[in-house]
């Protein structure tokens, strides 16, 4: 499972640009899966065929980033964020661009917080000629990423965010045999540029019921005004983010049946941030729509971390979702 | 207007907070049963009454009121008997110290929002609290309150109906349950045999938390023509004249590009022409109710904007005046009466 988690988070996909990301879970759950398309956006929707309600669970294979917007005279590359880029993070670190040209994002002001027009990427290019050798502008970079383990089962790199969702899936798929519910597993787009994907991916399967699988901010971290989530004490039942209420109804259910099955999980009440939750609600004539949560530590930095004990925990909370909702 | 005041005070005494209509439903559904055909719900919360023209194959009305409420819900409790809450739609927070709340647990329980003492606080700090900064106390010890209250459950506004002078009406929660109210008076004042229209009449959900619920319903209905009730601020000290109606001068019939415009002239000229007055309020672009959502859901929906002058906006304490509620439910009484040839 670390090796797949590995891979996931070493492959790179941008917003927009998640074909890389996209052809790897494929090969991973197609042994598995009775169906599985690409629709006309990018999402992979996988189905798993049953005689019961139709199920819906989603992750979004795309990460923040950069694309490539201009590049200087003197062979630098100005760059327009891709999602929510924490630049504090951002500041002096490694980037790669979908080619593999390494550089630093740098900011031309080193006393105050950059912002998106105040860095641009340093490939050590020594002209632009030289530069638009190994950079076109459109082409995408993200902050190199990274895994590594901590004390016990921690780990720490990037992005996490939502490659560990995609890894819960990808798991769960693996081990659901002949299952009583009718099942989708959908891998969107476009969920760092405004949850775009989801609402699509919903509108095509038209689920009874449809579950985003996303990390959500702790409160076990410096600067962090979450309230109740920790990392390591189980995946999260969301109640609300400042996104989507999801169904009161659905919460119940999932509590009950997290409960009965004697896995660990934690309430979350999200004061910032989205999920694809918010766009799986509102298709057509709207869906009962919740999520389950990775408790993840520095969100959107280059060093996001999570206990992988919470990861085990939400595979087999979604393994009993899909059998007894 | 005593039946007018007592339905008013039952709508506005239903739990509601966005996310959790469906608390309400039950009431909700013995109140106007009487009045409609058919009742529906779906899964987002929302509930549909249908009243049938006499009239085969009718084109369908869509009349939309949001059924839900700003207030509260509880992110963490704390030793002593404290909750602390998150907002559920634009509360007004400057208004929250101090104020009591019915908290819906297992059970419904009281308290009262924290409050420093003016005395203590000192002149020049009175700034609106921040969420975070602000603790119910329940009374509770820890270990009961984790038995009656969990974490999700939803706080509100304990604030029963209060009659002044001149029909107006002060409570919680009359955003937007005084244009449910004008709605299904609608609903309950129309004859069959007149109606030109199906009337689709929806008390939609989560308009305080991201206006979507109308819009999955209009989906669903795919209605000729949508008219969308909401409140709307009053014409009190401080604000703007161009932002507001009069409390007691009638419904506002609201032009905007995101209502249909052609629709809404109509309906201005059918209101002269039978002398019922209204009030006119420009939105330039955004109208930040419904409209905008179900204006352009499936195909493209018409719409027309109307609205009920409202004060004190997201407190516990919001006015309005039953003679504006009236005023509504004649001007959509007329609409619903009227040809459809004559409104496109």
């Amino acid at each position: 499972m670390i090796e797949l988690l590995k891979k996931l988070m070493l492959t790179h996909g941008v917003s927009g640009r998640e074909d890389k990301i996209r052809e790897l879970i494929r090969a991973q759950i197609e042994p598995y899966c009775d169906e599985i398309t690409v629709d006309p956006v990018g999402n992979l929707i996988a189905h798993i065929k049953g005689e019961g309600k139709k199920i819906m669970l989603g992750a979004h294979m795309d990460e923040i980033g950069y694309f490539a917007t201009h590049i200087t005279e003197k062979g630098f590359i100005k760059v327009s964020p891709i999602g929510g880029i924490n630049y504090l993070s951002g500041a002096f670190s490694s980037v790669v661009s979908e080619n593999g040209v390494y550089g630093v994002l740098a900011p031309t002001k080193t006393d105050e917080l950059p912002k998106a027009d105040s860095v641009y990427i340093d490939i050590g290019a020594k002209s632009k000629r030289q530069a638009e050798n190994k950079v076109k502008v459109g082409d995408f970079f993200v902050h190199t990423p990274s895994v590594k383990r901590l004390l016990g089962t921690r780990y720490v790199g990037r992005p996490f965010d939502d490659r560990v969702g995609c890894l819960v899936l990808i798991e769960a798929i693996k081990e659901i045999k002949n299952p009583k519910n009718d099942l989708y597993f959908v891998f969107t787009v476009q969920e760092e540029v405004g949850c775009k994907g989801a609402r699509p991916a919903t509108y095509t399967v038209e689920p009874d019921i449809a579950i985003a699988l996303d990390v959500t901010r702790t409160d076990d971290k410096i600067g962090s005004d979450t309230l109740n989530v920790k990392i390591g004490d189980g995946p999260t039942i969301k109640i609300k983010d400042a996104s989507v209420i999801c169904s009161h109804e659905l919460v119940v259910k999932m509590r009950e049946i997290a409960k009965a099955n004697n896995i660990k999980y934690q309430d979350e009440m999200l004061s910032r941030g989205g999920t694809d939750t918010s766009s799986m609600q509102i298709a057509r004539r709207g869906t009962r729509a919740g999520a389950i949560s990775i408790p993840c530590g520095f969100i959107h930095t280059n060093n996001e971390m999570i206990d992988i004990n919470d990861v085990r925990g939400a595979i087999k909370l979604v393994k009993a979702l899909v059998r007894e909702l | 207007m005593n039946e007018l005041t007592n339905m008013l005070s039952e709508l506005c005494a239903f739990p509601s907070v966005s996310g959790r209509e469906r608390a309400s439903r039950e009431g909700i559904i013995a109140l106007a049963s009487p009045y409609f055909d058919e009742i529906r719900e779906d899964s987002f919360g929302n509930l549909l009454l249908i009243k049938k023209s006499a009239r085969e194959n009718a084109p369908k009305l869509m009349l939309d009121a949001h059924f839900d409420e700003v207030g509260m819900m509880v992110s963490e409790l704390h030793e002593g008997g404290f909750l602390s809450v998150c907002a559920i739609g634009g509360l007004d927070t400057r208004v929250l110290s101090a104020t009591e709340v019915t908290i819906y647990g297992k059970r419904e329980i009281y308290g009262v929002v924290s409050s420093v003492p003016p005395h203590i606080i000192g002149r020049g700090s009175a700034s609106a609290p921040k969420m975070n900064e602000l603790y119910i106390d329940t009374g509770y010890d820890l270990d009961t309150l984790k038995e009656i209250v969990s974490v999700g459950d939803v706080v509100e506004f304990k604030a029963g109906l209060i009659t002044l002078e001149n029909n107006r009406v002060v409570s919680k929660s009359l955003d937007d349950k005084a244009c449910v109210c004008a709605l299904i008076t609608t609903a309950m004042l129309c004859e069959a045999d007149k109606l030109t229209f199906d009337l689709y009449v929806t008390l939609s959900a989560q308009e305080e938390t991201g206006k979507n619920g109308a819009r999955l319903v209009a989906y669903e209905i795919e209605p000729d023509i949508a008219i969308i009730t909401d409140v709307n601020f009053a014409r009190d000290e401080g604000v703007e004249e161009t932002d507001s109606i009069e409390i007691g001068k009638g419904a506002g019939i609201d032009i905007s590009s995101f209502t249909n415009i052609p629709l809404t002239r109509k309906i201005m000229q059918i209101l002269d022409r039978a002398k019922i007055p209204y009030q006119k309020i420009c939105e330039p672009s955004r109208t930040s109710t419904n409209n905008d959502g179900v204006s352009i859901c499936g195909k493209g929906v018409r719409t027309a904007l109307m609205s009920i002058p409202l004060s004190s906006m997201h407190t516990p304490s919001e006015v309005v005046c039953l003679d504006d509620i009236i005023s509504m439910s004649r001007i959509l009484l007329e609409i619903a009466y009227t040809p459809i040839e004559e409104l496109l």
